[in-house]
């Protein structure tokens, strides 16, 4: 099928995926039944990984334009603003006919689960959102979100995982966790950077190895038995005659 | 006015010697403690010869004359930390009191007085500063010009209180379209205000908010000196003096009353050096007891080694 009008596959407080009108589209089906769709057109991505703290807003937004097949688990009204695809829209997203589109969406499909020792399961819960695609730049877009405002966002190298005022990132520059007061902490090639704000770390260290010996504690009235222990050197040391 | 605050001034500098005699004073004790401990090391090296030799070597030498016992000292810790930590807080509380005296005269204006603890440089420190000192003016103008505008200023401060759209911040600002973004524009390309391409949210980043954070400092901090000095910017010290005399006599009252404060803490200075001399005398006494004690039991027990050594087969 083909859209005949803008609709927002993923509409989201912090994300969304725009088709424009002209996408070609097919549905995705797992064992006779509807679970996506797979589309080629004109269509657009934006991403808030951006968490607000009480220090301020961390992270960034990302807008792309998407290209290729792309893939989209999860419910959608697209039909209604659909109509049948001809070979014109589809030569319109340089594919010669419909199995040409189609071979396009297994191969993507195989990429995306290639291995010969791998296993893929899309394991979907109700209210969530998985969209697998490429952007004009090659770079891969993973988006999964959940009604709850949390998103997970990976985009070539990058990744967010953001909370509502929370967010781990990973990008060149390393792992930044960043809590709603503000406080982030750092790892990159030169260390850890942030400890500083957990001072009462060596405190939580104390108490924790204390929790863990505790139960250690009964080893220490062993220690007056096992001082003579064994109270000879070799067995054969004994005087057997005795 | 300019002698009474010149004979404040002495009389504070002889308030400082003091301390600083009494610091001395205190070493000295520490540093006799120190050789009284050295010599009793030695008379008890030299006991621990003799008994050697005398177990060692038949038949026993006649017993070496004893040595004259080096008066051992009772563990003396002296803690004069809280003595001079009082100095210390007596005097930063009589310059502030002086000050407080001084501004609290109507139409009378004098620079603070302040004893000053001078803060312990440390390396790290003073590396830092010199960082800090050596940014150039580019990089300052980088991260200040964003903030050079009332506009961009209370947008900062909108933006605190939570991601906000852009017809909000119209609504607030009563700016629209292009008027508005040419002030937000600066904020985003500064890294200040992220802008959530989702729904056209504005957020004030970390770096916003420290920045407008600290020029709010700055700006407390400039107008203050502001007023401290009575001139922009001005570093020359501005004396008023009043013509009203009752002002003037009021004045040298406050100075005579401070005058009367700074001898009394004087005498209290003095007390605290006898109480120390008292005690001083008292733990001698105690010492020297001490030691006749223990010289009757060392007594004691050279008679009982002397019995040890006794051949009984004899």
């Amino acid at each position: 099928m083909v859209t005949t009008q803008e609709i927002e596959i993923i509409s989201h407080e912090k994300a969304y995926v725009r088709m424009e009108a002209g996408c070609v589209w097919t549905y995705l089906i797992e064992d006779g039944a509807r679970v996506g769709i797979a589309f080629s057109g004109p269509s657009r991505f934006a991403v808030d990984a951006i968490a607000e703290t009480k220090m301020g807003a961390m992270g960034e937004s990302v807008t792309g334009t998407l290209v290729g097949v792309q893939l989209f688990i999860g419910a959608t009204s697209l039909e209604n603003i659909s109509k049948g695809v001809d070979n014109s829209d589809l030569q319109n997203q340089d594919y010669s006919d419909g199995a040409a589109f189609t071979k396009a969406v297994e191969n993507t499909i195989e990429d995306l689960t290639k291995g010969k020792h791998t296993n893929t399961a899309l394991d979907r819960k109700k209210e969530t959102w998985i969209f697998i695609g490429k952007d004009s730049s090659e770079k891969k877009v993973l988006l999964v979100l959940s009604d709850k405002k949390g998103l997970v966002f990976i985009y070539g190298k990058l990744v967010h995982v953001v909370g509502d005022d929370n967010l781990v990132s990973v990008s060149k520059s390393g792992v930044v966790v960043s809590k709603s007061d503000g406080k982030q902490l750092i790892v990159n090639k030169d260390g850890i950077v942030g400890l500083d704000s957990y001072v009462d770390i060596g405190q939580i260290v104390t108490r924790s190895v204390a929790g863990a010996m505790k139960g250690l504690k009964s080893l220490k009235s062993m220690k007056h038995t096992m001082s003579g222990f064994p109270p000879w050197d070799n067995v054969d040391d004994f005087d057997w005659k005795d | 006015m300019s002698d009474d605050i010149e004979k404040i001034r002495e009389e504070l500098e002889e308030v400082r010697k003091l301390k600083e005699e009494l610091r001395r004073e205190v070493d000295a004790v520490r540093r006799d403690k120190d050789e009284t401990q050295r010599g009793r090391d030695e008379a008890r090296r030299h006991k621990e010869e003799t008994r050697e030799r005398r177990t060692t070597t038949r038949p026993r030498p006649p017993r070496p004359p004893r040595v004259p016992r080096v008066p051992r000292l009772a563990r003396l810790d002296l803690d004069f930390e809280g003595l001079t930590d009082s100095l210390e807080t007596m005097m930063d509380g009589l310059g502030s009191q002086i000050e407080k005296s001084l501004k609290s005269v109507e139409g009378l204006k004098v620079p603070g007085i302040r004893i000053h603890k001078g803060r312990r440089r440390t390396k790290k420190r003073k590396k830092q500063q010199a960082m800090i000192e050596s940014i150039a003016p580019e990089r300052v103008a980088k991260i200040v010009a964003p903030l050079g505008s009332e506009e961009r200023l209370r947008l900062l401060d909108y933006l605190k209180t939570g991601g906000k759209s852009f017809k909000d911040i119209e609504n607030h600002t009563g700016k629209a379209g292009s008027s508005l973004t040419h002030h937000l524009n600066p904020l985003v390309e500064a890294g200040y205000v992220v802008k959530g391409e989702v729904r056209g949210t504005y957020y004030v980043t970390v770096e916003g908010r420290l920045a407008y954070r600290l020029a709010q400092w700055l700006t407390h901090r400039v107008e203050r000196q502001r007023k401290q000095t009575g001139n922009n910017g001005d570093t020359e010290v501005a004396v008023e003096f009043a013509d009203d005399e009752s002002a003037m006599e009021a004045a040298e009252e406050h100075l005579e009353k401070l005058a009367d404060e700074l001898e009394e803490r004087r005498d209290d200075i003095e007390d605290h050096r006898e109480a120390i001399e008292e005690v001083k005398e008292n733990l001698e006494e105690q010492r020297e007891e001490l030691e006749e004690v223990r010289e009757e039991k060392e007594d004691k027990d050279d008679d009982t080694e002397d019995l040890d050594d006794l051949d009984w087969k004899d």
